[in-house]
């Protein structure tokens, strides 16, 4: 116990993390905003008026 | 005689055992006095034990016929299928009104950029020395979403996954001690007066039936590892809005999640043995888990500056940190401080369309996390 954790700093995990990162907050956007311009877009279509 | 003492001095003999029940009994404690996510920590703090105890019947012992409870609940629920915080999602689903953010759609942005966090941890995680696999388990606390969480850690096999459970269900309760300081930290007084009226857009029945069907679609063309944790969640909500199946509905929001989430808490415990939690590991992923819910928040709070920049009508940035997935948590947090600065600032309903717009970002950032990492291979 508490005795095989290596600190151990890997440069190319880091980069690679990095990377991720950007893709990853580009995906999110992406996908929110679309969703936000679908939900903006299906507001300006008006609704049926009901039948008496 | 001796074989009425042998569990007795195989504790007695093994201190980390002890040591668990200790741990067990503070989740007890944790959730029975301080009402900090009673639903879960309570299994699992019960469960801490059962596994922990010498020999126990709960897991399947060498040599034994029976097959532990316990053990064969995470080998079914959790590890073969995940079906355990996927059902969970049609139960959250069902209890989600998406009202505010239909009427606010600009607040699915918000959502959108309280992921960061999640993003910084696994970073930091990296430069700490745990594999790409773990680090995106660990940043994926960020999500403030427990299922999600959990998902993430079982589907890249890690061996963190209690501490991750722990981490994201213990933080997600203190998220009313945690976010007022990251928010004061990231704001100005200035900032957190900004009034915010609320006219929102109506909100028809047609919208409402849609928006679960369009999130998944959407959602899964663009990240389609996220299919499942929004699927189930959207489908929750559609049972939810489609308005002729109200017994279903009921079902998934009370049995359904409260089955799932009590057997969930249990299951996950089977992780909790001495030699797989008590490790230095556990404690640096509460650091880190603790870590990406201050950057989530703050990440919320200055892309609302950033957007301010550019608006006429100015949004608070305090509801910027409600983008969270933490709901209703860190919408009352946002409602409560705005009161504290003006009395006349009512925020609640704009920080709630921020909220519920996290619960939907952060299922996307899990889908995209397991979509992406294995990719960097």
């Amino acid at each position: 116990m508490f005795t095989d954790y290596n600190f151990s700093f890997a440069l190319e995990n880091l980069w690679k993390s990095l990377q991720l990162m950007w893709r990853g907050m580009l995906g999110i956007f992406v996908v929110l905003g679309t969703l936000s311009l679908v939900v903006l877009l299906l507001s300006k279509i008006p609704e049926r008026e009901k039948k008496k | 005689m001796g074989y009425l003492l042998e569990g007795l001095l195989a504790l007695v003999s093994d201190w980390q055992r002890l040591l668990m029940f200790v741990i067990g009994g503070l989740l007890i404690f944790l959730a029975v006095k301080k009402d900090m996510e009673p639903a879960l920590l309570l299994p699992m703090g019960f469960g801490a034990i059962l596994v922990n105890i010498p020999f126990s019947g709960v897991l399947t012992q060498e040599g034994s016929e029976m097959q532990g409870i316990i053990q064969w609940l995470f080998n079914v629920g959790i590890e073969v299928s995940e079906a355990l915080p996927l059902l969970l999602f049609i139960g959250i689903g069902a209890m989600i009104d998406f009202g505010p953010v239909l009427s606010n759609p600009r607040m699915l942005l918000l959502g959108a950029a309280a992921q960061f966090g999640i993003f910084l941890t696994f970073s930091l995680a990296t430069l700490l020395g745990f594999d790409l696999r773990d680090a995106a388990a660990i940043g994926i606390i960020g999500a403030a979403d427990g299922p999600t969480s959990i998902l993430v850690a079982n589907v890249f096999q890690s061996q963190y996954m209690p501490a991750i459970a722990v981490a994201a269900y213990s933080y997600m309760a203190l998220v009313p001690i945690i976010q007022p300081v990251a928010i004061r930290m990231s704001t100005t007084k200035k900032d957190r007066l900004i009034r915010m009226p609320y006219n929102p857009m109506a909100v028809s029945r047609r919208m409402r039936i849609l928006f679960p069907i369009v999130v998944t679609i959407v959602a899964g063309l663009i990240a389609p590892d996220s299919v499942s944790l929004v699927g189930f969640l959207m489908f929750g909500n559609l049972i939810r809005e489609c308005g002729n199946l109200e017994s279903l509905s009921k079902t998934a929001q009370q049995t359904l999640a409260n089955l799932v989430t009590l057997l969930l808490g249990i299951t996950i415990a089977f992780k909790m043995q001495a030699a797989d939690f008590l490790k230095i590991e556990t404690l640096v992923i509460m650091g880190l888990g603790l870590f990406a819910f201050v950057f989530d928040s703050i990440s919320g709070v200055m892309f609302v500056k950033f957007l301010n920049i550019f608006l006429k009508n100015k949004i608070n940035p305090m509801v910027g940190a409600a983008g969270i997935s933490a709901f209703p948590m860190s919408a009352r947090v946002v409602q409560k401080m705005g009161l504290r600065e003006d009395n006349q600032n009512h925020l609640l309903m704009h920080a709630v369309g921020a909220n519920v717009a996290g619960q939907i970002a952060s299922v996307v950032a899990g889908g995209l996390i397991l979509a992406l990492v294995p990719k960097m291979f």
